[in-house]
């Protein structure tokens, strides 16, 4: 564990070494107020024209994330370009590896710093639902559901992104690799077709979207946990074995 | 301390090292000679766990490098070809943080870090970044994170590249004192450094080791003699009659090779022309006669044998 700490620390300050994290922050923060205020204006709007205001301010919260997940699958690759690609271009692969860690605690590490930094941006917007409350009612259990399953979206994004930065030595083609595989995972659910014959049923299940509805109009259903989970499972084996394999050759 | 049986890398198709065999012994300072592309680098990174081996079996320390890799890096401080520097630390966090990586206890690890960089001289360049230094400083910066949990064992690949003479020489210095408690494996293309500093040269080439033995005793074989291999078909008597020619100093039968001898004497056409009339007179029936090329010599050919050009 302390190993595991000792790689993501360095990996979590290394951040903030290029513009890259403060970009990330600000930006998402940014585009997410914005967000956020006009699903506000929307719901003012909406009562002006006549509608009863919302018993639960949760409402506000299902448009806006739906949004985060979408900002984050644009930006996520920035996070993970980074982490493995560099170390092998500057040659510091050769230190980590030759120290006495395990390479599990070396993909660990590094996974670890992804998920804390995007922890952060994810926190800064929690502050929209304390404003909510302080305004109104709203039921902090549905948006905690509905954070949960963006959480875990852009988890299995951070597993998918770390592991392409293992094929690579070059941040860019590792960024752009990684973008281009979220938004397969994405996209992937609009060539459904009957969503009742098995084909479509398979390409619902793969599809990391159709995963986050449930959760983002607060229910939290253990399929699409496990769904998440073992995506995340499979992305940091396929690195470990990535990160193993490359010495072997 | 380093034990290597029949050691082959491949990468792909092409063989990098060939059947490789080796020791090193606690306390020893062994160079590592080899032109470029020798199978040098590719060696040590199989010494070290960076790398598996295609075949062969290496132990550190007691320890196999594949089935205990673990107790194996514990042992091990290694600078590679190039440096591994994190270039946004500054000299200290980054001697700081290879400590820990290197599970230096944690109240050990500011005195470790003084030591090498009083050791290495990296005091006046300590708070700046890695990525700003020179050359010849990240090399000492590379040297000094080998040293700062103060291994038994030491491998260094090409530890000089890229230093002035000066430093070349206060280096060289620093691996003279590290013997004795220390271990260390080195590697070089120069000539003349294997010669100051080791103990014991391992030369190798093209993947295969030509000769191993202190620089002493390899210069003046080098010099000295001519090997000549007799393939014959009748032995009686054949050592004790070629013996008898002058110049001759040494024959014996080569080992797992039948009606095969070895001849070693002096550098001389004249001795050579004796020894074949001797086979024909004594009609030992011979097979063939061959003057071995002695691969050692072309190595030493392609070596740097100068110190020109080190510096730069
Ligand atoms: N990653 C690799 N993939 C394919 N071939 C390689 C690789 N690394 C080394 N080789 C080849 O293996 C051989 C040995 O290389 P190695 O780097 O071990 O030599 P070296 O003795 O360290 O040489 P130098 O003095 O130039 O550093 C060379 O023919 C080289 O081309
Ligand atoms: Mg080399």
């Amino acid at each position: 564990m302390k190993n595991i700490w000792l790689i993501a620390w360095k990996d979590l300050k290394g951040y903030f070494v290029t513009p890259i994290g403060y970009l990330v922050l600000t930006v998402f923060t940014v585009l997410m107020s914005w967000m956020f205020f006009s699903s506000v204006s929307n719901v003012l709007m909406s009562q002006q024209y006549g509608r009863p205001a919302p018993g639960d301010l949760s409402v506000v919260m299902q448009p806006v994330l739906g949004n985060m997940a979408v900002i984050f699958l644009l930006m996520g690759s920035l996070l993970t370009m980074r982490l493995i690609a560099e170390e092998r271009k500057m040659h510091t692969l050769e230190l980590i590896f030759t120290s006495p860690l395990r390479p599990i605690e070396i993909v660990f590490g590094k996974y670890l710093a992804a998920l804390l930094f995007y922890g952060v941006m994810l926190a800064i917007t929690l502050i929209y639902p304390l404003i909510l409350k302080s305004v109104g009612t709203i039921h902090l259990s549905q948006v905690f559901a509905g954070y949960l399953g963006v959480f875990l979206l852009g988890a299995s994004f951070l597993s998918l992104g770390l592991f392409i930065s293992a094929l690579t030595e070059n941040q860019i083609t590792a960024a752009a690799v990684t973008f281009g595989l979220f938004l397969f995972f994405w996209i992937i659910a609009w060539i459904t077709g009957p969503s009742d014959s098995v084909a479509g049923k398979l390409i619902s299940y793969v599809s990391i979207i159709d995963h986050l509805s449930n959760f983002i109009r607060g229910l939290i259903d253990t399929q699409d946990v496990i769904y998440y989970l073992s995506f995340i499972f499979f992305g940091l084996f396929l690195t470990t074995q990535a990160v193993e394999s490359q010495r072997w050759r | 301390m380093i034990k290597v049986r029949n050691l082959t890398k491949l990468y792909g198709t092409v063989k990098a090292i060939d059947n490789l065999n080796f020791d090193v012994k606690a306390g020893e300072i062994v160079g590592f000679l080899g032109p470029n592309g020798a199978g040098k680098t590719t060696t040590m990174r199989i010494l070290t766990c960076f790398m598996p081996a295609t075949s062969g079996d290496v132990q550190v320390a007691g320890f196999d490098v594949f089935e205990n890799a673990y107790e194996v890096k514990k042992q091990i401080g290694y600078l590679p070809e190039v440096p591994p520097l994190y270039g946004e630390m500054t000299v200290r966090t980054y001697l700081t943080y290879v400590a820990k990586l290197k599970q230096v206890e944690r109240s050990h690890i500011s005195q470790a870090v003084n030591r090498v960089i009083e050791r290495c001289h990296l005091a006046e360049v300590q708070n700046r970044i890695t990525g700003h230094l020179s050359k010849g400083y990240r090399q000492r910066v590379g040297l000094a994170q080998a040293l700062v949990h103060d291994p038994k064992l030491l491998i260094l690949d090409e530890p000089t590249v890229g230093l002035d003479p000066k430093q070349i020489i206060e280096i060289r210095q620093l691996i003279r004192e590290l013997s004795g408690d220390h271990t260390v494996l080195l590697s070089t293309h120069i000539l003349p450094e294997v010669a100051q500093t080791c103990q014991r040269i391992i030369i190798i080439n093209e993947g295969k080791i030509v000769a191993v033995d202190t620089y002493a005793e390899l210069s003046q074989q080098l010099r000295k003699t001519d090997k000549i291999e007799l393939h014959l078909q009748k032995m009686e008597g054949a050592i004790s009659k070629l013996k008898a020619i002058p110049g001759v100093i040494e024959v014996s039968a080569i080992p797992n090779q039948e009606h095969a001898l070895l001849v070693e004497c002096q550098v001389d056409e004249a001795i050579r022309n004796k020894i074949s009339k001797t086979v024909v007179e004594q009609n030992l029936g011979l097979l063939e006669m061959k003057v071995q090329t002695y691969s050692m010599e072309d190595v030493f050919l392609k070596l740097t044998t100068d110190e020109k050009g080190t510096a730069s």
